[in-house]
């Protein structure tokens, strides 16, 4: 479903950028939640990851609704960088 | 209103090693690991008295020279070479960051200030905690000093030493009421401040200021 | 003890904002429901150094400029050495040595070139300048917790004159635009390009802006000429939750207008006024909506303003930039209008005032809410001699 070298990149992109190095990557999965029962991040971690991506990808995001649809699993963002990327 | 020091302590590098790998510090700035630590030897130090709800009543007074400036470096060079704005090293940058940082890992509710000055910084918390204390805003207050310089400045002039120290201050009735040991008086301060070593102005170097604060050389007296 | 005794009196003002020189100036045009925001920015509009101050940066012009007008206002040339200066500033001097740095970081300047302009970055550096050209002040402090600073500056200065440290304190907050702090807020998405929207439910966020707010503060008995307002109390707390985002029901700063109120012997049915911190954020003006409404309850609510749609947030400047309009506004007997308001967010159940407008105002409660989550709360009062 996932491009899983996308969801790789995604994951070792927010891993850096928001200094995620004390989990263990293996446990981090295309599923697995930004926020609570996931990753715990909040809202400034949150905009870290997005200017990370809109930088790391050449994608921007435009406005704070596409933000929160999409930036909700690793999975959901590696569709949106997937999908953005197709229509450049 | 006599203030006295009831707890003391200072942290450096090497105390915080083990910090680098816990979530609760994976935004966190040197200058903020520094200061918890040192805070975490002084609150431990006094466990029974610092319990949760004394802390939210207490103050927070802290001081920095250079503030949060390694944040601050990084966010401009960032936008400088890349455009890019990095949300967490802007939230990181001010020199009110460091104490929000203690303020909610301490869960300290009660009055705190930031201060700045490279070589009055320690004199000027001290200033403010008497005051607080004198007004009873709170009945503990944490002095808090902390400095460190951008890696990129230990150049000629070397790098001096850096760290943070902290004081817990209450009123001298207050240290009567709980039985607490009056680890230095006023009088300890004031001969203290009297012997302020001349620092040389305007301000020469990048270098860390840290030795020569009086909150330090009072903590030092200590630990 | 009653406000006559021992008390802290405002007797001078100046201001240098985005909206012009001087106190009656910035007053006119905030009352008159103008903005000073361009493209989402307050800049001050000085042509040149006006005080020969080429090396020392718009942070000291602009404390310069006000601190005069509120000292003469006073009936001073300078301070005494015995007297107290605080300033409350976030970012100083920072047009002086910020690009330096920067070239400095990547690699493309000396050290040697960077020392010469660093010795501006320690915000006490600026403070000590200051009070080189004021009549060295010995009593001195730098306050730079954000938002709040001022407020809490201001705050100090009161506890200084009543604990007897000093019978006069000059307060003053001064800020300047910056990259840093443009581009940083930016960054968090807080800002909005239009002019800020204070509780209203379209509001898109805050405009930053520079100026400086200086204030005169003396105890009673040395005071030399008109007493313009008291400073009655004041609240100062925290919220101990969030780095840059309130208390989502601004608990903390309930607390500071609690604390700022009983400490001035008031119950909350004698403010006649709130000037509220209001930059326009979606979470500020919701938190500090919801502070406000809680502490009323039960009480009668007050008329509501924020004036951050005129000149914007001066982040270490606007406490004192703001308490400077509730002086005026004690002086004057006028409610200023919330600007930028149209249709109030049904979520903060407050009555906004809607224009600027004559009211017998005996007491204002004025708040700051600040990153970090630092709250400061004043009370302003009507002198003593009007009151009786």
């Amino acid at each position: 479903m996932h491009n899983q070298s996308l969801v790789s990149e995604v994951k070792n992109l927010i891993i850096t950028s928001v200094n995620l190095h004390h989990l263990d990557p293996a446990a981090i999965t295309a599923d697995t939640s930004l926020r609570e029962g996931g990753l715990e991040l909040d809202s400034v971690d949150i905009l870290e990851v997005v200017v990370a991506v809109e930088q790391q990808f050449g994608v921007k995001i435009n406005d704070a609704e596409v933000g929160k649809q999409h930036f909700r699993t690793i999975g959901t963002i590696a569709d949106f960088v997937e999908e953005a990327k197709s229509k450049q | 209103m006599k203030m006295v020091v009831v707890a003391a302590a200072v942290s450096h590098d090497e105390d915080v090693k083990s910090y680098v790998t816990q979530a609760a510090f994976r935004k966190a700035s040197r200058k903020m690991t520094l200061c918890f630590d040192a805070m975490k030897k002084a609150v431990s130090s006094l466990a029974d008295i610092f319990t949760p709800e004394r802390l939210a009543a207490a103050g927070l007074i802290l001081n920095s020279g250079f503030g949060e400036i390694e944040a601050t470096g990084g966010f401009l060079k960032g936008l400088a070479e890349n455009g890019v704005a990095r949300p967490i090293f802007f939230q990181n940058s001010l020199h009110n960051s460091t104490t929000g940082f203690l303020a909610i890992q301490y869960g300290i509710q009660g009055p705190v200030f930031t201060v700045n000055h490279r070589t009055r910084g320690g004199d000027e918390v001290l200033d403010i905690s008497e005051t607080l204390l004198a007004d009873s805003l709170c009945e503990f207050c944490f002095a808090v000093t902390v400095e460190t310089v951008p890696p990129e400045f230990s150049g000629p002039t070397g790098v001096d030493r850096e760290g943070a120290a902290v004081l817990a201050l209450c009123s001298e009735a207050t240290a009567a009421k709980y039985g607490l040991k009056v680890l230095i008086t006023p009088d300890d301060v004031l001969k203290e401040s009297a012997h302020h070593p001349r620092i040389e102005l305007p301000l020469t170097g990048l270098k860390s200021l840290f030795r020569y604060d009086l909150i330090t050389r009072l903590a030092d007296r200590l630990t | 003890m009653s406000l006559a005794t021992r008390s802290v009196c405002v007797t001078g003002l100046g201001v240098v904002s985005c909206l012009g020189i001087g106190v009656n100036r910035f007053w006119d045009r905030v009352e008159r429901g103008e903005s000073g925001i361009v493209e989402g920015l307050g800049a001050v509009q000085l042509d040149g150094p006006q005080l020969g101050s080429e090396t020392e940066g718009r942070a000291f012009e602009f404390s310069m400029l006000a601190a005069k007008e509120a000292l003469t206002q006073a009936g001073l040339s300078r301070l005494d050495p015995d007297d107290g200066f605080i300033l409350a500033t976030t970012t100083g001097q920072i047009d002086i040595w910020a690009t330096e740095f920067v070239e400095f970081l990547r690699q493309k300047s000396s050290q040697e070139d960077l020392e010469v302009v660093f010795r501006h970055q320690s915000l006490g550096a600026l403070l000590d300048t200051i009070a080189s050209h004021i009549g060295q002040p010995s009593k001195t402090a730098l306050i730079s917790s954000a938002c709040s600073a001022a407020t809490q500056a201001l705050a100090l200065g009161s506890m200084w004159i009543r604990q007897g440290k000093v019978k006069r304190c000059l307060v003053g907050g001064v800020e300047v635009l910056s990259s840093l702090t443009v581009e940083g807020f930016k960054s968090l998405q807080l800002l909005s390009s239009e002019p800020a929207r204070p509780f209203d439910s379209s509001r898109k966020g805050i405009n930053l802006s520079e100026g400086a707010g200086f204030l005169v503060l003396e105890a009673s008995d040395v005071v030399k000429q008109k007493s313009l307002a008291i400073i009655s109390g004041s609240g100062l707390t925290t919220d101990a939750f969030h780095m840059t985002g309130p208390h989502p029901e601004g608990e903390g700063c309930f607390q500071a207008m609690a604390q700022a109120v009983r400490s001035s012997h008031l119950s909350p049915n004698e403010i006649s006024w709130v000037h509220a911190h209001g930059t326009g954020s979606d979470l500020n003006d919701l938190s500090e909506g919801r502070a406000i409404a809680r502490f009323f309850d039960g009480a009668t609510l007050p008329p509501v303003t924020s004036t951050k749609y005129n000149h914007g947030h001066a982040l270490g400047a606007s406490g004192t930039l703001e308490a400077v309009l509730c002086v005026e506004a004690l002086r004057r007997q006028t409610v200023l209008k919330s600007g930028g308001l149209e249709h109030q967010d049904p979520r903060i159940p407050l009555v906004v005032a809607r224009e600027s407008a004559p009211r017998a105002i005996r007491h204002i409660l004025k708040n700051t809410l600040g990153f970090g989550g630092i709250n400061a709360a004043l009370v302003f009062s009507q002198p003593a001699e009007a009151l009786s």
